[in-house]
């Protein structure tokens, strides 16, 4: 078990992880819902705090509704995101993608991923930042090469 | 108002803006289904969520996916709530509606909203179109609080900042219209803050991963945008009883108090002996806002919200407007003397001098910097839609469901374009 084992990773590493971060930093939920009706559509519906009692008038049109509904909602984001071509237009016509910020003009600041101070120091293995003994024992033993910044 | 009876729907990704255009103000209602999980089923959808007496672990089902509306399964739940008799009492074949939808929508998602609007829900009439642009139909001069400006319409020139759940929008208004080659987006938002102070909070504290609610009031309570980010920093260092900055949020038990609060400091040595769970605010009350002006901290490459504004009136010149007979440095002038704050994340405390302050370091000495903002920022697009739909320029842009079934989705493209494709000929 020599120390070479634990080899550092690169940058292309640490910016994938990054952007596995920035996902998780997208999420609604910290886990996913729990056993919920979405995945068999009618069986149980789940208990409204007041449930309406008039859905008998429109019971038709609510069908069709929901059918219609039902068929465009399946997707993703990003399978829409394709499915709208819009990578495909030239690139001076102003879209969803064109109109994403550039990166800053100045360099990032280090902060200490542990207490959140500024920062002198970087894992030289994840790359992650800390800024004492202190705060570099606490990211060896919870985080470093976790994946999360 | 011609006797139609006008729905202004502010379709946001975490609330929406709803009621009728003769209404004053507009209800906030959570554009969500909240459900609990874990054995219990109940599920609360829309306004329900404020009968909700116990906010530990919820789950949140949501209409919007990266600030787009993808899931219209659950977009049609809470539609269905908020039009019933309960809420809106409203009736769709007897409504107009006027709706809002994100930046740059893409097209095939603007499709399913005419189709949702006109087919699953037959509205009478309808109009589509973004906040920002509502925005700028409020008398916008009001917000500057200055004398040399009282006239009751819409500037030549304006510059909306709309940070809302999801990202943060630039758009830049030249003669009431959108300049969309410099339309800027920044995937920052309310979301992304929560869940950063959720994690950080986590890691250092106590485990708050599930908690979303109340992480979410807590930045609400908490947070500020620092005028001297480097500086308020090191005060963050120091002792707890010299540091001004340090808070104890009290969390929420739900059975003694069913809302955090920030507790008193203890000024003597004595420890409180009580069983509160104290919630210690430090570094992390200004170094979550301050991602919106330098995502770089989480890792987002982009820059924060003043160099953005920079980058986006840069975008514009004089070329693109060939009628007007402007120049550049009147055209950017005039932008940076009207830029308008609007979204929930401008309610953070110092938001707006920090925008004015870093912009004043970024942009030219000869500009004025006019920064303005509503003193409800998340209903000001309500604000704008509920005067828009009093105009008669409304009644000419919408289409109604005769028409939608007549013409299809073509006369929704060629009615809610903003001049899109003119201002696309004029930039080029």
């Amino acid at each position: 078990m020599s120390k070479k084992e634990q080899k550092e990773i690169d940058e292309a590493t640490r910016r994938k992880n990054i952007e596995i971060h920035l996902n998780e930093l997208e999420k609604d939920n910290y886990q996913e819902i729990p056993e919920l009706e979405i995945v068999t559509g009618t069986i149980s519906k789940p208990r409204r705090v007041s449930d309406l009692a008039d859905t008998s008038q429109h019971r038709k049109s609510k069908r069709t509704k929901s059918q219609h509904i039902k068929s465009i909602s399946k997707r993703s984001f990003k399978a829409l995101l394709d499915e709208s071509r819009i990578v495909e237009k030239p690139p001076d016509v102003p879209t969803y993608l064109t109109a994403a910020a550039k990166p800053s003009r100045y360099p990032p600041r280090k902060f200490c991923s542990v207490c959140g101070f500024i920062s002198a120091y970087a894992c030289k293995k994840c790359g992650m930042k800390y800024c004492s003994l202190k705060c570099k024992e606490t990211h060896e033993e919870t985080r470093c090469m976790k994946y999360t910044v | 108002m011609s006797g139609r009876k006008v729905l202004v729907l502010d379709n946001g990704a975490y609330t929406m803006k709803a009621g009728y255009a003769d209404e004053t103000q507009a209800r906030i209602i959570p554009n969500c289904i909240v459900t609990r999980g874990k054995g219990d089923k109940r599920s609360y959808i829309g306004d329900q969520l404020s009968t909700c007496t116990d906010f530990t672990g919820l789950y949140y089902k949501l209409p919007f996916e990266k600030g787009f509306l993808i899931n219209w399964q659950n977009e049609k739940e809470v539609w269905d709530r908020i039009f019933s008799k309960d809420v809106l009492n409203c009736d769709p074949k007897n409504t107009t509606l006027l709706i809002t939808e994100p930046c740059f929508n893409l097209p095939n998602v603007q499709q399913n909203y005419d189709e949702v609007i006109f087919e699953a829900y037959e509205f009478e009439a309808y109009y589509r179109t973004n906040v920002p642009w509502l925005c700028i139909q409020n008398d916008t001069t009001s917000l500057y609080k200055d004398r040399f400006c009282k006239f009751n319409e819409v500037p030549d020139c304006a510059l909306v900042v709309d940070s809302g759940y999801s990202f943060t929008h630039i758009v830049p208004f030249v003669m009431g219209r959108p300049i969309l080659p410099a339309i800027r987006r920044i995937n920052i938002g309310g979301k992304l803050l929560t869940n950063h102070l959720k994690e950080i909070v986590s890691f250092r504290y106590w485990d708050m991963m599930e908690q979303t609610y109340i992480m979410n009031e807590v930045k609400e309570t908490c947070c500020f945008v620092s005028q001297n980010f480097l500086s308020d920093l090191e005060i963050c260092r120091r002792n707890p009883r010299d540091n001004p900055i340090l808070q104890e949020y009290v969390l929420p038990d739900f059975s003694r108090n069913s809302k955090g609060y920030i507790r008193e400091k203890k000024r003597g040595g004595t420890y409180d002996q009580s069983d509160e769970q104290v919630l210690y605010m430090n570094n992390e009350r200004l170094s979550v806002p301050e991602i919106l002006f330098n995502p770089m901290d989480v890792g987002m490459n982009q820059a924060g919200i003043p160099e953005v504004i920079v980058e986006s009136i840069n975008a514009i010149h004089s070329e693109m407007f060939p009628s007007l007979s402007v120049n550049d440095v009147d055209l950017h002038g005039l932008l940076y003397g009207n830029i308008i704050l609007v979204g929930g994340n401008s309610l953070f405390s110092g938001y707006k001098r920090r925008i004015e302050k870093d912009l004043r370091f970024l942009a030219p000495t000869e500009f004025e910097i006019r920064v303005g903002m509503s003193e409800n920022p998340i209903t000001y697009a309500w604000q704008g839609g509920a005067k828009f739909a009093n105009s008669t320029e409304f009644n000419e842009k919408l289409v109604t469901r005769a028409e939608f079934n007549e013409y299809g989705h073509n006369i929704c493209l060629q009615r809610f374009g903003l001049g899109d494709d003119d201002d696309i000929e004029m930039s080029e």
